[in-house]
């Protein structure tokens, strides 16, 4: 592969991939296939955790680690749903690598970018690297046209009122330093997915060094995702709170 | 798909650009040419380039408040 990352003679760094499942029987065995597949001379492990999924995804995840080796893979599974920022700051506990990845298990976040996130940030040193779909090179994949502008809209008012440095503020496909995600995750109070724009914006106010690649972001392939009134105001709150407080 | 989008796009932004040129045009020019000329036949009194916005303003932000008021209800109902 061209984009495959050459680490010849550096200082190999370890990765800590960051998933946090619910319901995702389905999606977990494609992803890690595509993580082993797309990471090959990298040394990583994937920390699933799993929010007590009723579909037995903890099984396939133990499947898969009898497969790939428990060192790999690790399973961190909690008792009940508890949201997605808690599941980070569970995951990080547990993480062991010098950098932490964290992506979605629904596969809107290919694997196939990992590379090039790790690529940038060797090349720039950079605290943080976020993928964003707002550039050359990057977009999103099946959605519909009115998705396309609520979408660009939410972005374009975000980025009027924050002044956020980066141009993608709610994607979540995120390559992060080990110390830098524990500073910023423990300032952030934010739920569901103002949490993720609650995150870079912080990083920005604190002055990490952010670098971004583009991605194309593709509509979860199995179940649905909403986007209604109620989130659209929730966002609007998250964007109100972060603008008073940052 | 993708092209039509692409298309939409487009022409919203030439919407939104001509109706730009059109207003600086007509506010920042307009006023330093005589007001005998022609060209003030393809414009409305200097006025309305004030009332015309404010009342489009206003129409703007009464929507964006019902929507959100009526999604915050709808969820408080919800709830309870």
């Amino acid at each position: 592969m061209a984009d495959e990352m050459e680490t010849k003679g550096e200082k190999k760094y370890k990765y800590s991939i960051i998933i946090p499942t619910y319901n995702e029987r389905l999606n977990i065995a494609i992803i890690v296939y595509l993580i082993f597949k797309h990471l090959r001379d990298v040394d990583f492990e994937i920390i699933v955790v799993d929010d007590g999924s009723p579909d037995g995804t903890q099984e396939i995840v133990k499947q898969l680690q009898q497969l790939y080796g428990e060192d790999r893979i690790l399973l961190r599974a909690r008792a009940k749903k508890l949201g997605l920022g808690t599941a980070y700051i569970h995951g990080l506990k547990h993480a062991t690598g010098d950098f932490v990845v964290i992506m979605d298990a629904d596969l809107s976040h290919h694997p196939k970018y990992l590379p090039s996130f790790i690529k940038k940030q060797l090349e720039t040193n950079a605290s943080i690297v976020t993928g964003t779909r707002y550039v050359k090179g990057g977009g999103v994949h099946g959605w519909n046209l009115m998705r396309k502008l609520t979408s660009r809209g939410a972005n374009v008012l975000a980025q009027t009122l924050l002044w956020p440095g980066v141009s993608d503020l709610t994607g979540s496909f995120r390559l992060y330093k080990k110390s830098a995600l524990e500073d910023v995750i423990s300032s952030c109070v934010s739920k569901g997915y103002v949490f993720q724009m609650e995150m870079i914006v912080r990083a920005t106010r604190k002055g990490y060094h952010i670098e971004e690649v583009p991605i194309t972001f593709v509509d979860r392939v199995f179940g649905t995702s909403k986007l209604g009134g109620s989130e659209i105001v929730e966002y609007l709150k998250g964007l109100v709170y972060l603008l008073l407080t940052t | 798909m993708e092209l039509a989008d692409r298309a939409v796009g487009l022409l919203l932004s030439s919407i939104s650009l001509s109706i730009f040129t059109y207003y600086t045009f007509w506010v920042i020019i307009l006023p330093f040419v005589d007001s005998d000329h022609f060209i003030h036949k393809y414009f409305l009194p200097q006025d309305y380039a004030i009332l015309v916005p404010v009342f489009a303003g206003i129409a703007l932000l009464s929507l964006i408040s019902v929507f959100i008021g009526m999604v915050m209800l709808k969820s408080k109902k919800k709830k309870a």
